[in-house]
């Protein structure tokens, strides 16, 4: 067990994708592993889960010392912080949002899910970004699917209806013949994520992946 | 997961079965579960898995803290059962 299983874990368990049977103890042990790994939504989201009194006082107390935490740190990451230049007499007071949710380079960031059209989506990688906005199309418009055929780079396909064309790590998209190359960066997923929505007819200027970065943490 | 499956995944852990996929804060939280149920030598058993300074000062702290616990413990409960015996 490793960060990523972990946290794939916590995703599927809060997603109720999972029929888990988990505990009160690993609900707290989960709950610090988020706090370790400043996933601070996450950690409030599964203290929701944990019933009252059913751990010793001694961890009810560090769980609700932990729990605090987050909720600081959570509340500290929604803030906007406004920036105020001066220009000749006038003040301007503008307000940049705070960490996360920036797309420029999307290499070696932790993905935390997606904004779609104003609803916000889980996801845990930028492959299952990519598989959900696939879905997320599919679903909208069926008749329309085989239009993702169409997309395809200089040397390689991203769509076929035969594996043999695309590399080993190609999936199968659930409900169709088609399977979808996966071997791509993350940049590049974004790219075609973006392309995909327009091609579906939807405002991919509402499209926006959530991230924190990998290295380096918010505090530091 | 629960108390069962994480004994189940430590055991095999402790037999050399999927080392690579554990980090130094897996190893640390079963400490924590070991020290929990009262597994105090399976915990003293981890504790040798975890490479210096692979975790944050405040966990190495409560590391050592558990371990003291732990240690304690099972001190305690050896005297114990000495103690039936004689």
């Amino acid at each position: 067990m490793n960060k990523g299983s972990q946290r794939r874990q916590i995703i599927k368990f809060l997603d109720r994708k999972s029929s888990y049977d988990v505990d009160a103890f690993c609900l707290y042990q989960w709950i610090e592993r988020c706090n370790f790994e400043q996933w601070w939504d996450l950690a409030i989201e599964l203290s929701a889960y944990l019933p009252p009194n059913s751990l010793d006082m001694e961890y009810d107390k560090r769980l609700n010392y932990i729990l605090k935490k987050c909720r600081d740190k959570a509340n500290e990451i929604s803030k906007p912080t406004s920036s105020i230049e001066r220009v000749g007499r006038k003040i301007y007071i503008r307000d940049k949002p705070n960490l996360p949710k920036i797309n420029l380079d999307l290499t070696g960031t932790i993905v935390r899910g997606f904004l779609l059209e104003g609803k916000k989506y889980r996801a845990d990688s930028h492959k299952d970004v990519y598989t959900q906005i696939i879905h997320i199309v599919f679903d909208r418009h069926p008749e329309k699917k085989e239009k993702v055929l169409a997309l395809r780079g200089t040397k390689r396909k991203y769509f076929s209806q035969n594996k043999r064309e695309l590399s080993n790590q190609s999936e199968l998209i659930s409900g169709t013949n088609i399977w979808v190359e996966l071997n791509l960066n993350a940049n590049h997923l974004y790219k075609l994520e973006k392309e995909i929505l327009r091609i579906f007819g939807i405002d991919d200027g509402s499209f926006e992946i959530i991230t924190t970065e990998a290295f380096g943490r918010a505090d530091e | 997961m629960n108390k069962d499956s994480q004994l189940k995944l430590i055991k095999k852990f402790l037999k050399g079965i999927g080392k690579n996929d554990v980090d130094s804060f897996c190893i640390y939280q079963w400490m924590d579960r070991c020290c929990y149920e009262g597994w105090w030598n399976i915990a003293i058993e981890l504790s040798a898995y975890i490479p210096p300074n692979s975790l944050d000062e405040s966990y190495h702290k409560r590391l050592e803290f558990l371990l003291f616990e732990c240690r304690t413990s099972l001190k305690e409960a050896k005297a114990k059962n000495s103690n039936l015996v004689e």
